[in-house]
């Protein structure tokens, strides 16, 4: 089986899954999701993307980034906005207390925020890397 | 070559010195804040505090430290002669402005369920937002002042 045909077959598998997997998303989740209010969300979105901004901003200070600026400011803020709603979301499980929750999610984000930073760094080193290769 | 080289004139000093306003209204917002959940029973933000326990106490404090760093930045590297310095403020003071957004969002997000407090979260959120914003306009006016030199 060569690449193209096991790429194919995974995406046909997760086409199939992911109505499911959100059914039972949905089934699972569902009542929290409708304890929290449209407003928190947007103050959790906000907070998620301060703190992944400290991250984006040391990056940006310490670091020439050239060209490939795009794809660091993506890599924070997905990985920031990523991670302070699954914070968000277990806090909420677990009924934390308020100021706790708000503290989770900024630290969670900025680690995020940094976990992506590094992947960031290396897939732009490897992909670099290739085309010096193929260059020589 | 140090990221920020706050004493030497540039030709985009004017943009830095265009916020300066802006941050002296923050920082005195950040003060009264603070002295309304220290002083003042009947405020809102004293009744938060108080709710919050602990946790609340501590952002409380960080919030106070974080505006009082603010303070001296603009002061020291800003207002006073330039032979007066502060470099960890010039260093750190897109780091510290970030902080203080941190802040008054985890306010936000507290106030935001309960009944009457949206009004105070949507305060905060606008001044957590200027707040930010000071911490990029200044990250950004660097870099391009950064990429001049390097070009010149």
């Amino acid at each position: 089986m060569n690449n193209n045909t096991a790429i194919r077959a995974i995406s046909a598998v997760v086409w199939c899954l992911w109505p499911l997997t959100v059914l039972a998303a949905t089934e699972t989740f569902g009542a929290t999701f409708r304890q929290i209010s449209f407003a928190a969300w947007i103050v959790v979105v906000l907070l998620s993307g301060v703190s992944g901004l400290v991250a984006l901003l040391q990056r940006l200070k310490n670091a020439d980034l050239g060209t490939n600026w795009r794809i660091f400011v993506l890599a924070h803020m997905a990985g920031a906005e990523l991670t302070g709603a699954v914070t968000f979301f277990g806090c909420e499980a677990i009924d934390a207390n308020d100021f706790l929750q708000a503290a989770l999610i900024a630290l969670a984000s900025f680690g995020g925020a940094a976990a992506m930073d590094k992947w960031a760094s290396a897939f732009i080193d490897r992909v670099t890397g290739d085309i010096t290769k193929k260059g020589q | 070559m140090a990221f920020v080289e706050r004493r030497q004139r540039s030709t985009l000093q004017r943009y830095v010195d265009q916020l300066v306003v802006m941050r002296i209204v923050l920082i005195l917002i950040t003060f009264q804040v603070v002295g309304l959940a220290v002083y003042e029973e009947r405020s809102l933000n004293y009744r938060l505090v108080e709710a919050g326990g602990i946790p609340a106490t501590i952002s409380l404090c960080a919030l106070a430290a974080l505006a009082a760093l603010a303070f001296a930045d603009l002061v020291v590297n800003d207002v006073l002669p330039a032979r007066f310095r502060f470099d960890i403020g010039s260093r750190k003071r897109d780091t510290i402005w970030l902080g203080i957004s941190i802040t008054y969002l985890g306010y936000a997000f507290v106030l935001v369920p309960h009944v009457g407090g949206a009004w105070l979260a949507g305060l905060f959120v606008t001044y957590a937002l200027a707040a930010a914003f000071v911490a990029v306009y200044h990250v950004v006016v660097d870099l391009i002042e950064r990429n001049r030199r390097r070009e010149q």
